[in-house]
């Protein structure tokens, strides 16, 4: 048996496509924090020492995974100016404060917010602020309440986050968001009329994501130095994510001609800054694996991982096991409503096949539901114990 | 802190090169003034007070 590692050492030999002294177990835990902790949403969002409480009894039902989510969405959810497609000032994104049945986790509601491309790379997103579009609540915020929430308070929020590693030796997934330029551009459109203009009006999509990509990265960098980049263990990863930037939702064409050249230059820009990029794609990613074996071309070793959610994991060992570090998928359906003995079988047979020479964190797909069955969360961290031993 | 997670904090700062405040500067320009960041950032605060002229008739919220 190899030497106990702490769970830094643990993920970083994933990164680094080695083998730890066992699996690294890494659910995304985002609301299933708050709502297994005790607290509201309203709570979760706007103070921090009640959160970071809350994640500590919050793991002591759900398990404790080697790293956890600092929930960077609440910090692009309250701020000034957009950062990654999850502010409301530009979209309409609805927050309410509690949990369900008498509220709900924030909702996007999909408008065409730019009705013209060239017009917003003239102008800026400047004419895009507080447009009527989006929810009618961001207008009862007051100028004090924006300034504090975009500059203060990331801030005190960090500084939360730091305790709780510090204290509790669980290092951070991401310092710093962005959101893949392709599904950036698709919230402002709507995804018809994206869909659409990627026939009609293909050149100037990929302007598009040309002129948001900078912007976007730049702020998920100076957002993880907040964070503690350098310091706090994690706070160098970048969580790059999209929901519908692949298959079943696009084309293997699509994402070639229009995802892969702006998510490729993004990874390049994080890496070649020193920071990590934890690519999140949501979908079915299996045929595009070919093209996303060039991930980390022309980078150094250890620098990117790609997470996965519906894709073929045991495929994707295959075709990019030597390159990079691979993540997932235990079924968010499952963890709602399968057995803890369905669960320990997926994870087992997740092991099985993506496990062998390192480079591989077992993890949920996308994000662990709010209401997941502690119970079933709890098994996917026994399961990398009991079967992910080196 | 394990001295081996030290050691790889250390690497992995000195190897940083986080957006300098020019950087952050430009680039948030551009995403919100387009073609006429560099005129906005070279008068600023005071082009600032040009915004209104960037948007056009009925994109104020003023106007609803």
């Amino acid at each position: 048996m190899k030497e106990s590692l702490s769970r830094y050492e643990r993920i970083e030999a994933a990164w680094n496509l080695e083998e730890a002294d066992r699996v690294p177990v890494s659910p995304l835990n985002c609301y299933i924090l708050a709502y297994q902790g005790g607290i509201s949403i309203r709570e979760m969002f706007h103070e921090p020492e009640k959160f970071t409480e809350a994640v500590v009894k919050a793991r002591e039902k759900i398990g404790e995974g080697d790293q956890e989510d600092p929930n960077i969405t609440t910090l692009d959810h309250l701020s000034l100016r957009p950062k990654s497609g999850w502010d409301q000032v530009t979209l309409d994104w609805r927050i309410w404060d509690q949990f369900p049945p008498e509220g709900n986790i924030p909702s996007f509601f999909e408008k065409c917010i730019i009705e013209d491309y060239d017009d917003v790379m003239e102008r800026g997103f400047s004419t895009l602020l507080f447009n009527k579009k989006i929810g009618k609540d961001v207008f009862n915020r007051s100028l004090e309440d924006f300034l504090y929430y975009e500059f203060e308070y990331p801030e005190i929020y960090a500084k939360a986050w730091r305790k709780f590693v510090e204290e509790h030796e669980v290092p951070l997934i991401m310092g710093g968001r962005a959101t893949i330029p392709f599904e950036l551009v698709l919230y402002y459109r709507g995804f018809a009329k994206f869909v659409q203009d990627i026939f009609e009006q293909p050149d100037k999509v990929k302007d598009m994501c040309e002129f948001v990509l900078e912007h976007e990265i730049l702020n998920a960098l100076k957002q993880a130095m907040i964070m503690g980049a350098g310091e706090v263990p994690g706070a160098e990863k970048i969580f790059f994510q999209a929901g519908v930037v692949g298959p079943p939702y696009i084309s293997p064409e699509v994402f070639e001609e229009f995802v892969w050249p702006t998510l490729k230059k993004g990874v390049d820009m994080i890496v070649k800054r020193g920071f990590k990029a934890h690519v999140h794609t949501d979908g079915d990613m299996t045929p595009v694996l070919p093209v996303l074996k060039d991930i980390t071309k022309g980078l150094p070793k250890g620098k990117v991982l790609l997470d996965f959610e519906k894709t073929d994991m045991k495929k994707a060992k295959e075709v990019l096991g030597d390159k990079v570090c691979i993540w997932g998928n235990v079924p968010a359906s499952l963890l709602c409503y399968g057995t803890p003995t369905e669960v320990e079988e997926y994870c087992q047979k997740l092991i099985n096949d993506c496990a062998e020479g390192g480079g591989f964190i077992l993890a949920t797909e996308c994000e662990t539901p709010w209401n997941a069955k502690p119970e079933n969360v709890r098994v996917m961290i026994d399961s990398a114990i009991k079967y992910g031993q080196y | 802190m394990k001295e081996r997670v030290k050691q790889i904090l250390e690497e992995t700062k000195r190897g940083l090169k986080p957006p300098t405040n020019e950087e952050m500067n430009e680039v948030t320009a551009k995403w919100l003034f387009g073609k006429h960041a560099g005129k906005m950032l070279k008068y600023a605060p005071w082009s600032f007070v040009l915004l209104k002229i960037l948007w056009k008739k009925g994109e104020g919220p003023w106007e609803n």
